[in-house]
């Protein structure tokens, strides 16, 4: 009897042990096997379930804000795919208004560059900009570096991590950068029917037939962008040049970044000015909304696209596939 | 006894460390009618110019102007930045964001830090950075040995002589741009070794 308890005991143990390395393992594991290779280095900065769990909370507190009522997830709430719905350009402190739409956090290790105008070139460095602008968070490295040193719990948790309960500017957004660079999607149905372990309908199989031959070159599987930028004939706005801002080259005005179409049916509204509310505005757009002799259109977009009712149905119902439940509703994202 | 014999140990090494040692100092030549608030700059050094040096924030008006280096030895300094720093993540130290010496906007250090007032011009404030090619704003520069043979080598910036650039670039840049690169070529020329 007694050693039958001894082996439920044991047996009990391994349990938990096994179901906690699942958790350690299970960010690399989402990771399909015919995907490129991530921009960020898995191998030489891996993923610690301590340091992702810092980024976690850091992500999700308003402290990091100057007056501590926004925090990154804020703008980029995960019920949403990490963007902010209802609002075509988002809020910061005091609702002061910015001038972009929040862009969705997918799968940013494959992603070269941030933002709508790709600014910013490391993701590490990319909160700093949020942070310190004055129509987001407001607030300078030297305030938060004062909150985060000051808490009764963030020190003893990055001594743990980096072995240093002083909070650098390294160590914090080493500590966020552990939670963006998990945000990786890649279970959708889409995901699924590729692996043969489901099938799509009629109608999504129709709508992936006229994904790839009228989206792809933009919006290639598997991670449906191209990272980098293009016209795609919203009209000119001339108080926001786009990738001109960064490059000062004029041939880059009015381009924007391509962004993934992963999840995209929950991050509405939709352009990098949030000018559409509905995917279906979105298809009607390219569809029939273009000015197609804008010179800097671009070229893939020149021709008319001709999609009758029906074929608009077919791609909204593939674009529907591109939801990853299991990631818009991953408990261990919540704060 | 003993904690003494260990003081003057101390002193003595340090003293002889002293001597092996090159004080590299910079220095403002500024017009009088010119009221510097800001003048930063990074410059790294390093023993040739295909290594990663190791950075300095020199800061004339409010912060350290000079730095050590091995005496009587030829050395290579960098002023600016090197690109691979600029797209790299957070470092501490001199490069840290926390000293205000980065562009979240547009990725990339502000490689030169010049604001002032005078009566007779108008405010200057130019932040000059980038690391794309061509539009550079980093240079090496090699010192060579006979230079650093004294207890100190003194790198003199001739001010009046930058600010007359502000003729033709204006009085604010803020970007890494064509003029950001030329304005950055123009510090360069009025470096010199007093």
């Amino acid at each position: 009897m007694l050693s039958r308890l001894i082996l439920i005991f044991f047996g009990f143990t391994l349990c938990i042990v096994a179901v906690q390395w699942d958790e350690d393992e299970v960010l690399l594991a989402s990771i399909p096997d015919n995907w490129p290779d991530p921009v960020y280095d898995f191998q030489s900065h891996p993923i610690s379930k301590k340091g992702f769990e810092l980024g976690r909370k850091l992500f999700h507190d308003p402290g990091l804000s100057l007056d501590s009522t926004i925090s990154c997830a804020s703008c980029h709430s995960q019920f949403n795919a990490f963007t902010h719905v209802d609002h075509p350009v988002s809020h910061g402190i005091q609702d002061r208004i910015g001038k972009r739409n929040s862009p969705v956090l997918i799968n940013l290790a494959w992603s070269r560059n941030f933002h709508w105008d790709g600014g910013v070139v490391n993701l590490q460095m990319q909160p700093l900009n949020p942070i310190m602008n004055p129509v987001e968070m407001d607030n300078t490295i030297e305030n938060v570096l004062a909150y985060l040193n000051a808490h009764p719990e963030y020190p003893s948790l990055f001594y743990q991590i980096y072995g240093d309960s002083t909070i650098t500017t390294k160590s914090f957004l080493s500590a966020l950068e552990q939670f963006t660079v998990s945000l990786i999607s890649s279970n959708s149905k889409y995901d699924q029917f590729i692996k043969g372990d489901v099938k799509f309908t009629k109608q999504e199989k129709n709508g992936l037939k006229l994904f790839r031959k009228h989206c792809s070159t933009c919006h290639p599987e598997p991670l449906f962008t191209t990272n980098s930028f293009a016209n795609n004939g919203i009209p000119k706005d001339t108080s926001d040049l786009g990738r001109y801002g960064i490059t000062m080259q004029i041939e880059d005005s009015y381009l924007f970044k391509i962004p993934t179409l992963r999840n995209i049916a929950y991050s509405f509204p939709y352009m990098h000015n949030g000018s559409f509310k509905r995917l279906q505005d979105v298809i009607e757009h390219y569809n029939s909304g273009i000015d197609r002799g804008d010179e800097r259109l671009s070229p893939v977009l020149r021709n008319e696209m001709n999609l009758s009712d029906m074929e608009k149905k077919d791609l909204l119902a593939f674009l529907n596939t591109l939801t990853d439940k299991s990631f818009m509703f991953n408990r261990s994202f919540m704060e | 006894m003993k904690q003494i014999l260990y003081i003057v140990f101390i002193l003595w090494l340090g003293s002889v460390c002293a001597q092996n040692q090159t004080e590299v100092i910079f220095r403002l030549k500024t017009p009088d009618n010119f009221t510097l608030e800001t003048f930063k700059f990074y410059v790294g050094v390093a023993e040739d110019s295909t290594k990663v040096p190791e950075y300095h924030l020199i800061d004339l008006i409010d912060g350290d102007s000079s730095f050590m280096v091995k005496k009587g030895r030829s050395f290579y300094l960098l002023y600016g930045t090197d690109s691979l720093s600029n797209v790299s993540g957070a470092f501490e130290g001199a490069l840290d964001p926390i000293n205000g010496m980065y562009w979240t906007w547009n990725t990339g250090f502000i490689n030169l830090k010049i604001e002032g007032n005078s009566s007779s011009r108008n405010k200057i404030e130019w932040h000059i950075g980038g690391y794309r090619q061509p539009w550079t704003t980093s240079k090496w520069i090699k010192y060579a040995a006979e230079q650093l043979q004294g207890k100190k080598l003194v790198i003199e910036i001739d001010v009046n002589r930058l600010l007359d650039q502000s003729e033709v670039y204006g009085t604010t840049a803020m970007r890494p741009t064509q003029e950001a690169h030329e304005i950055f070529q123009s510090f360069i020329a009025c470096l010199s070794v007093k």
